[in-house]
C-alpha cells in the first residue's frame, strides 16, 4: 500500500481549507489525482466528513494561534 | 536535527523526546501534529527517521503518542499496535501522554483503560498529564480537544494509577501547562494528586506481587 500518497492527501486536506472543500466535492477524483489506488480510494470515500472538517478546523486554528 | 543535536550537546538533558506524528510531506505544511496511516510503510519510515535522529543527536528520542481527531485512512493496525511496533522496532522509550490517550478514547468511543493496557507499558519512561476542553462540531457531536490550558481530568489520574500498577520501572511524570495558569497552590495540589495516584498504583502492584509469591 502506498501510504506516502495517503500522507500527502491528508496533509493537503489539513493544510488548506480550499483543498478540503475540493476533496469533499469530489472525493474519488481528488484521491485519484493524489495517486491513490483502488483500495485507498475506497477508504477515503469512507472518511466521516464532519470529523474531517473538525480536524482541519482545529489545525487551522492552531496555525493561526502560532502566527 | 543538527540544531537539536547542538542543544542536546549543550544542555545534556536526561532525555529528549518527539511526537510520533508527521507535520509536513510533499511540500504541504500542516503546521501541527497529524497521525500518519498505521501501516507497514509508515512504520518503515518512522524507524528510518528514528535511526537517523539517533545518529545525529547521539540518543534515541522518547516517543510521545499524539491526540488525533481522525483514524488515519490506510491504517491496517490500531494506534496501540503501531506504537508498539515503532517502540520495539527502534528500541526507543515511550513518553506516554495520558490526556492524549484519554482524548482519543473519548473521541473514538473507546475505553481508555483498555487502550492503556494495549500499549507497550514496560517501555514507558515518562508521562505527560494535561487537560483539554470539549467542543461541539457542526454535526452536533462533542469532541475533547487536548489544549494544555485546563486541569487534568480525574480520569487522567486514574490512568496514571493503572500505569503505576502495571509498569514497575521508574516513571518521570510531568504536568503540561502552557497557559491560563491557576494559583501555584492548585498546581501543587495536582502534583500531590499525581503522587497519590502513583503511590496507590505501586501499592496495588506490591500487593499483587506478594499474592503471587505466597
Amino acid at each position: 500500500m502506498n501510504t506516502d500518497a495517503m500522507e500527502i492527501l491528508l496533509a493537503r486536506l489539513f493544510a488548506s481549507p480550499n483543498e478540503l472543500e475540493q476533496f469533499l466535492r469530489d472525493r474519488e477524483s481528488y484521491a485519484r489525482h493524489c495517486g491513490l489506488a483502488h483500495p485507498q480510494v475506497a477508504e477515503v470515500l469512507e472518511i466521516d466528513a464532519a470529523s474531517l472538517r473538525f480536524a482541519a478546523n482545529s489545525f487551522e486554528r492552531k496555525r493561526r494561534s502560532r502566527d | 536535527m543538527e540544531r537539536i543535536a547542538r542543544l542536546v550537546k549543550r544542555v545534556k538533558p536526561d532525555h529528549w523526546s518527539e511526537h510520533l506524528a508527521f507535520v509536513r510531506v510533499g511540500g504541504f505544511e500542516i503546521g501541527h501534529l497529524a497521525a500518519a496511516p498505521y501501516a507497514p510503510q509508515t512504520l518503515a519510515g518512522a524507524l528510518r527517521n528514528l535511526e537517523r535522529a539517533r545518529e545525529v543527536v547521539g540518543a534515541m528520542p522518547q516517543l510521545e503518542n499524539i491526540a488525533t481527531l481522525l483514524t488515519p485512512p490506510g491504517s491496517c493496525w490500531t494506534e496501540s499496535e503501531f506504537i508498539g511496533r515503532v517502540v520495539y522496532g527502534s528500541g526507543a522509550a515511550m513518553l506516554l501522554d495520558l490526556h492524549n490517550l484519554y482524548a482519543n478514547a473519548c473521541n473514538f468511543g473507546q475505553d481508555p483503560f483498555v487502550i492503556l493496557d494495549s500499549l507497550p507499558l514496560e517501555q514507558v519512561a515518562s508521562v505527560h498529564l494535561s487537560g483539554g476542553h470539549w467542543e461541539s462540531g457542526a454535526d452536533g457531536r462533542s469532541r475533547l480537544i487536548d489544549d494544555h490550558i485546563h486541569d487534568p481530568p480525574e480520569a487522567v489520574y486514574e490512568l496514571l494509577e493503572m500505569l503505576a500498577r502495571k509498569a514497575s520501572q521508574a516513571l518521570t511524570v510531568i504536568i503540561e501547562r502552557d497557559g491560563r495558569y491557576p494559583d501555584f497552590a492548585a498546581l501543587l495540589e495536582q502534583i500531590a494528586r499525581a503522587r497519590a495516584a502513583l503511590l496507590i498504583g505501586r501499592a496495588h502492584q506490591r500487593e499483587i506481587t506478594a499474592r503471587h509469591a505466597a
